[in-house]
């Protein structure tokens, strides 16, 4: 595939019949998150309030509110996101991955065999949980009154969530970013806004690559630890060994932080609407300060922070991510098949972490 | 009527959206765009107006599916109520601190009330109405499994065996024999001990009938065994714990990142000693009064508790993060109940 980068920008261009009057160059849009901490606290505890007295059923509304928050306080070009979606359809899903939830813990302590059982029903749904909940999110997901939607097919999921998964774990890991490249096209890739579908091109070059300096990064500070152990036992003697470890932590994260960083900029640089690109610029420092300070807030407060570290979260995400549209004004409406939420509710009981 | 919002006024099937103002006639509201042309006028209660949510901006649908989208919440809410629609009362109550502050002291009270008063009881009486020998068939509590991992023969000989069996029978006659089985075993690594598996059987470790020192220490240690089996302590514990598992993932499971999902696990493990605390408390006291019943006193449970707190070193570690109470505490409690 040559450079489809460029290509999504210039020779793919929907002719444009309206709004000829306004230039074609690209400009850069507005994007803008505008929620605050403290704000966001009111809603965050008033959900969690109402969640603990209603016995859960309210946490279907709290959702909805939440990723409202969210979803409200982006906006591109002056427009807000919303999140749509029917709280009573997100209850049911949940109704029923809670009492399978139930069931698995309970057959855990009792039966053992048949929570095994359960387990081995639910696995090979796995791929088919990550479309539908693609598909309800997306399908509630809306922009000046136009919906997205996820028209990934479940074969395509089948052949990345297990065809992938195996070839990866039988590679020792070598295909992993190869893997993760093709997983990120296939969520990316069959997006729509309106009826206007996304295009991903990301390289898998490009994700060997973060990963070989991921390596390094690996090596380096394997090296530093052993120079920091060695001169850390004679120093500092028992609590060194606390050092070495609080350092282990710290390089993991900071390894990990490179990758999510770096794969992230490139697969956003490398998606593009016909007529919009997107640009990101994440940096591995502010992306690890992030996460440090998120940490000491949560620790330090048991966890009464948690509504400011989603806020700077959401914040940092959104100051990172340039959109440069030549013309956001004609789109049109899509056809849209209904999603129910039980995949959404399923895959999150089971910790499913589609993470795009 | 008073106000107009500023907005954006979006067409119907496309993104198509343009700066225009809405005003709101009483009955009827309109969006204007800036030349004054009107695009689109409905009943205030043919649109759809999404509910107030901080200072998310509201999106008005109206029938024709075109949208407005503005900024401007306490003009729409005033519209809204000038309509006989007052704002939504969790609404009200998101958006002022104070009464985010009493939803916080709120919360955090009802959650330490329900996990402390109120699982607890509903745990027992659901623990209750299950079958007898619902947790027989548990592997991960069998002797099986147990005399496999850590376990070893007893040493006893098969005299001094029955002698106790005798003792407990002749002390407790009202226990039917088929209520409990009395085995014996080598501790090991688990030392002098004595415990109870859901479904009656009650090992006692050689090592415990050395060190105990009177048949009365016995009968008490047997007592408070015997009484997380009447109790249903293991069903209780499994069903308190599963519930807490549930609430917290109510709680914490909003949040969507990695290591917050990490926190969930921590209230059922935090909790789940507290709960076996709890359970060691009601077992105490079901021994004072299975031995005061049988003319013996509670205080022989202190005896016992005593020697074994000398055999094991005493407390260790942190109050909240012990299975058991502390020693002291449980032998008081039975100097308490002796007297």
């Amino acid at each position: 595939m040559e450079n489809p980068e460029k290509e999504g920008l210039v020779s793919r261009f929907p002719k444009r019949k309206f709004f000829s009057e306004k230039s074609n160059r690209p400009t850069v849009r507005n994007l803008l998150f505008t929620g605050t901490g403290s704000e966001f606290f009111g809603i965050w505890i008033i959900n969690l309030l109402l969640t603990v007295c209603t016995f859960g059923i309210y946490s279907a509304w709290a959702k909805v509110r939440t990723i409202n928050y969210f979803y409200g306080n982006t906006s591109l070009d002056g427009s807000s996101f919303s999140f749509v979606a029917n709280p009573v359809a997100i209850l049911k899903g949940r109704i029923i991955a809670f009492a399978l939830f139930g069931l698995y813990t309970y057959f855990q302590a009792v039966e053992p065999v048949v929570s095994l059982l359960i387990m081995l029903a639910v696995f090979p749904l796995i791929p088919l949980l990550v479309v539908r909940s693609m598909r309800f999110r997306m399908q509630n997901t809306e922009y000046r009154g136009l919906k997205f939607n996820f028209i990934g097919r479940v074969g395509h999921a089948y052949s990345i969530f297990f065809g992938g998964v195996i070839l990866t774990y039988i590679s020792f890991g070598i295909l992993f970013p190869w893997w993760d490249c093709q997983k990120k096209q296939y969520l990316l890739g069959n997006l729509k806004y309106g009826s206007t579908r996304f295009e991903s091109f990301p390289r898998t070059g490009a994700f060997y690559r973060c990963a070989g300096i991921c390596i390094l990064m690996g090596f380096g500070m394997t090296f530093l630890m052993i120079l920091l152990a060695m001169a850390a036992k004679p120093l500092l003697g028992e609590s060194g060994f606390i050092a070495v470890i609080l350092f282990l932590y710290l390089s993991m994260g900071i390894m990990w932080a490179y990758w999510h960083v770096c794969t992230t900029n490139h697969v956003m640089e490398s998606t593009n609407l016909p007529g919009v690109s997107f640009g990101s610029r994440m940096t591995t420092s502010g992306f690890v300060a992030l996460w440090v300070v998120n940490i000491i807030l949560l620790v330090f407060t048991l966890g009464l922070a948690t509504p400011w570290v989603m806020v700077r979260n959401a914040r940092y995400r959104v100051n990172c991510t340039t959109v440069l549209a030549e013309d956001l004004d004609s789109f049109i409406e899509g056809q849209i098949e209904r999603t129910s939420a039980l995949g959404e509710e399923l895959g999150e009981t089971i910790d499913l972490d589609i993470g795009i | 009527m008073i106000g107009e919002a500023k907005g954006k006024y979006v067409t119907a099937g496309s993104s198509r959206a343009v700066d225009a103002r809405m005003v709101f006639s009483g009955k009827e509201l309109s969006v204007v765009d800036e030349s004054g042309e009107k695009l689109v006028t409905a009943p205030l209660a043919e649109v759809k107006i999404s509910s107030r949510l901080g200072s998310v901006p509201r999106i008005l649908s109206f029938p024709d599916q075109s949208g407005f989208e503005t900024r401007e919440n306490d003009i729409v809410d005033e519209w809204l109520r000038s309509t006989g629609k007052p704002r939504s009362l969790v609404s009200l109550l998101e958006g002022k601190l104070r009464y985010a502050l009493v939803g916080a002291v709120l919360t955090v009270l009802l959650a330490w009330g329900f996990v402390s008063y109120g699982i607890p009881p509903l745990a027992k009486v659901v623990a209750h109405q299950l079958p007898d020998d619902f947790l027989d068939s548990t592997s991960e509590f069998s002797l099986e499994v147990l005399d496999r991992l850590v376990l070893e023969p007893s040493e006893l000989t098969e005299d001094r065996k029955n002698e106790i069996g005798q003792l407990v029978g002749r002390s407790f006659p009202q226990l039917s024999a088929s209520s409990y089985q009395l085995v014996f075993r080598r501790g090991a690594d688990l030392g002098a001990n004595a415990f109870a598996l859901p479904d009656g059987v009650i090992v006692f470790t050689d090592e415990l009938i050395e060190l105990l020192e009177s048949d009365a220490e016995m009968l008490a240690v047997f007592a408070h065994e015997y009484g997380h089996v009447v109790e249903r302590h293991s069903l209780r514990q499994i069903l308190q714990d599963s519930a807490i598992t549930v609430l917290s993932f109510l709680i914490i499971g909003e949040a969507t990142d990695t290591l917050q999902e990490s926190l969930n696990a921590l209230p059922a493990v935090f909790m789940h000693d507290a709960y076996s605390r709890e359970f060691e408390l009601e077992a105490d006291d079901y021994a004072f009064q299975m031995l005061s019943e049988a003319g013996l006193s509670p205080d022989s449970l202190g005896d016992a508790l005593r020697r074994l707190s000398e055999e094991h070193g005493g407390d260790e570690g942190l109050k909240y993060f012990s299975s058991h109470p502390p020693f002291e505490d449980r032998i008081r409690r039975a100097a308490e109940a002796s007297r």
